[in-house]
């Protein structure tokens, strides 16, 4: 895809899967939390 | 000695069932359609693709915000009103601040790392960063610490009162210091975004900024329910224990 400026684009594209890391480390990060939270409501309700 | 908060944990109001997982599900297709956005914005003519870490940076951190801000509303309201209700809001508000702020952290430095040259500099909004991170863990920590509830929710409140007064110097840290990192992504006041030439990247900020805004709400509803069913645990526990107590002979008391 060309960039938006239609100028020509550095080396900064050996950096792209920083972007991908970001947005896995935001998977782990809010996925590991919701797990967190649904075991500790689970655990609640069954002492309950 | 243990005291009682004196408070029963209040029935859920109506609604509640079925607003909550509403928000969850309104939260999560807005935070796809936006990922999807950045994820076909053409890239920077500078920054490459590195420019799509910038939506859910700026957001994570303004989210953070919102975090500490709210429980410190509610960290008041509890030292005024003495309701747990208030506490166990603002024990979720910083639950949920901490980790995005981690994320701020995290998301920054491989961010930093290709544009700037380097993952951390002890610049002026990186280091108030690190700083409100470290404040909120203590946070956290000190309610572990507490067995008693009501010490518990007063000390908490104190913190996450004080604590607050870091929010606003993060976020002017960049005016007054000047330092590397440079002004916020988007300002209403100046009436610039650095987002501004890649129109559809902006959008994906929009829609992000919604998404992880409803996104929030949802976390603090969902956490403030668990909250409130591990209050009602802690007080069944209690219960039972001053029941043992009280029924067991009294020894060594004379007559």
């Amino acid at each position: 895809m060309e960039p938006n400026t239609g100028l020509p684009v550095t080396d900064m594209h050996r950096w792209d899967h920083f972007v991908l890391i970001v947005y896995g480390i935001a998977i782990v990060l809010f996925g590991g939390y919701m797990m967190y939270l649904y075991r500790l409501r689970k655990q609640l309700e069954e002492t309950e | 000695m243990i005291q009682t908060s004196h408070e029963r944990a209040p029935t859920p109001a109506p609604g509640a069932r079925w607003l909550t997982p509403v928000l969850g599900y309104g939260s999560a297709a807005l935070i796809a359609v936006g990922v999807v956005l950045t994820f076909l914005a053409p890239p920077d003519s500078l920054q490459g693709y590195l420019s799509r870490i910038l939506p859910i940076h700026a957001q994570s951190a303004w989210i953070a915000y919102l975090s500490f801000f709210v429980s410190a509303a509610c960290s008041l309201a509890y030292l005024i009103t003495r309701r747990m209700h208030w506490d166990r809001i603002a024990h979720a508000s910083v639950e949920i601040g901490v980790i995005l702020i981690a994320f701020t952290l995290l998301s920054g430095a491989f961010w930093g790392y290709p544009t700037w040259g380097t993952w951390w500099q002890w610049d002026a909004r990186l280091t108030t960063t690190a700083l409100m991170f470290a404040v909120y863990i203590g946070y956290l920590l000190v309610r572990g610490m507490l067995e008693d509830p009501v010490r518990r929710a007063r000390t908490a409140a104190v913190i996450a009162v004080v604590a607050s007064v870091g929010v606003p110097i993060n976020y002017m840290s960049v005016y007054w210091w000047r330092t590397l990192h440079q002004t916020p992504t988007f300002s209403i006041a100046e009436g610039h975004s650095y987002l501004g030439g890649n129109p559809m990247l902006q959008t994906a900020f929009w829609v992000m900024f919604l998404g992880m805004t409803i996104g929030y709400v949802y976390l603090l509803r969902f956490r403030a329910q668990i909250a409130h069913k591990q209050a009602a645990r802690e007080e069944r526990e209690l219960e039972m224990e001053l029941r043992a107590l009280q029924s067991k002979p009294q020894q060594g008391v004379r007559t």
